[in-house]
């Protein structure tokens, strides 16, 4: 990321009414976060972390099982919803092995789960290259039209 | 080998099956047809073959079929209608190859939900809906059709379940006029879903419809147990009454007569 580029972001931050943004490009993050105590004479202050992105365990999880994330639930997370009401398998058969896991690191367009519905076989692609961190349905269940399946981080 | 030129001859359809990919083996028509882009396969593409070394239904199950006796095919849909209607489809396919076979031949085919072709309560046509999806929505759909048509003999396990229409008319039947004329079925009924509202097109299905008022036996994600089906919502899923009397809605599964 050009310093130039991050410095034009700390005056367009500085000048708005926004408190913090979130920028990713090309695997390099920014957020810049105005600082709670204002003061009036001096410029405010920022903190700013920039990093590349975290590199995430390289092996699958090995439970069959969705392991629970709480910290997975905030806003930084892709998600990925049904775009049908039906019912959501995460193999091709009952006995093939996962799609995906939590841990997996995906590709756009990379088959994540099915979800069926009246025998339409409906292979949910994820829309963004990412690293999988919660699988939010157990296979075999309904899900709802709109329904968040999975959590991926960008 | 069924042929391109043959499809060609008295097609009476605008798009349906006027691209043909022909083969006399192949793995999975569905699975050939997965791999080609909209330019090689456009709307109303279809891929045929007389032999699939690879066949399979609904979660991977084994579709089996003799060499040069059956239609095995897959239609390409690029579908201009929402998300409602695509689900629909399998009504579509199901309807249009109940009402080819009473047009070709004399007998009474029945559909079960949601697009299983019966006759006599033997299964003789199974089909396959493949599509994917991202945040973007539904592009293609792949419509795989198996159906029995002068195969004879079948397996042990399958002689109680399956049939073919040869079995059940007694006569070798043209597969190349069924195939036209349910291509010819499947048009009308695509644009009939595209242009009008679902119901038309699930009023003429409960017209064919097996299920409805009888004992059913509902196996879904491998718990089974007995209601009674009741009709098709709107939506397509499949109306039950448990026997504790509760009503619901199933969207996928497998279901049967309880008692035959």
């Amino acid at each position: 990321m050009d310093l130039k580029y991050v410095k034009q972001l700390l005056e367009m931050v500085e000048k708005s009414s926004v408190n913090e943004i979130e920028l990713e490009e090309k695997g390099n993050k920014i957020r810049i976060t105005k600082s709670a105590v204002q003061n009036v004479m001096a410029a405010p202050q920022y903190q700013m972390a920039m990093q590349t992105q975290p590199a995430s365990a390289a092996t699958p999880a090995p439970a069959a099982a969705p392991k629970p994330a709480p910290a997975a639930e905030g806003k930084k997370y892709h998600e990925v919803k049904s775009p049908i009401v039906g019912t959501f398998y995460r193999a091709p058969s009952p006995d093939a092995a996962p799609y995906v896991e939590v841990g997996t690191k995906v590709k756009q367009g990379g088959v994540l789960c099915i979800v069926e519905a009246m025998k339409l076989m409906n292979e949910i692609e994820s829309d963004i290259d990412g690293t999988i961190v919660k699988i939010n349905v157990e296979s075999g269940k309904p899900v709802e039209y709109g329904q968040v399946l999975f959590l991926v981080e960008p | 080998m069924i042929n391109k030129d043959q499809i060609l001859a008295d097609l009476a359809t605008k798009q349906f099956g006027k691209n043909v990919l022909s083969f006399d083996t192949i793995d999975s028509t569905n699975t050939y047809a997965k791999k080609l882009n909209k330019a090689e396969a456009p709307h109303g593409t279809i891929i045929i073959a007389e032999q699939q070394t690879d066949g399979r239904g609904r979660m991977h199950r084994k579709w089996v079929s003799p060499k040069d006796k059956n239609l095995l095919f897959s239609v390409i849909l690029y579908p201009e209608m929402d998300i409602e209607k695509i689900s629909l489809l399998p009504f579509a396919g199901s309807l249009a190859v109940a009402d080819a076979i009473e047009s070709v031949t004399e007998l009474s085919p029945t559909c079960k939900w949601p697009n299983d072709v019966l006759i006599n309560n033997k299964k003789v046509c199974g089909m396959l809906l493949e599509t994917s999806s991202g945040n973007y929505g539904i592009e293609r759909i792949i419509l795989g059709i198996g159906l029995n048509v002068n195969q004879v003999e079948f397996p042990d396990d399958l002689i109680t379940k399956a049939t073919s229409l040869t079995v059940e008319c007694g006569l070798e039947v043209d597969r190349i006029r069924l195939l036209q004329k349910i291509l010819e079925e499947l048009e009308n009924r695509y644009e009939q879903l595209s242009r009008f509202s679902a119901g038309q097109l699930l009023n003429d299905w409960r017209m064919k419809a097996l299920l409805f008022g009888k004992k059913i036996t509902v196996l879904e994600n491998e718990f089974s147990f007995t209601a009674t089906a009741i009709d098709v919502a709107d939506d397509g899923s499949l109306i039950i009454e448990t026997e504790e009397g509760r009503k619901r809605n199933i969207f996928a599964g497998d279901v049967s007569l309880a008692y035959r």
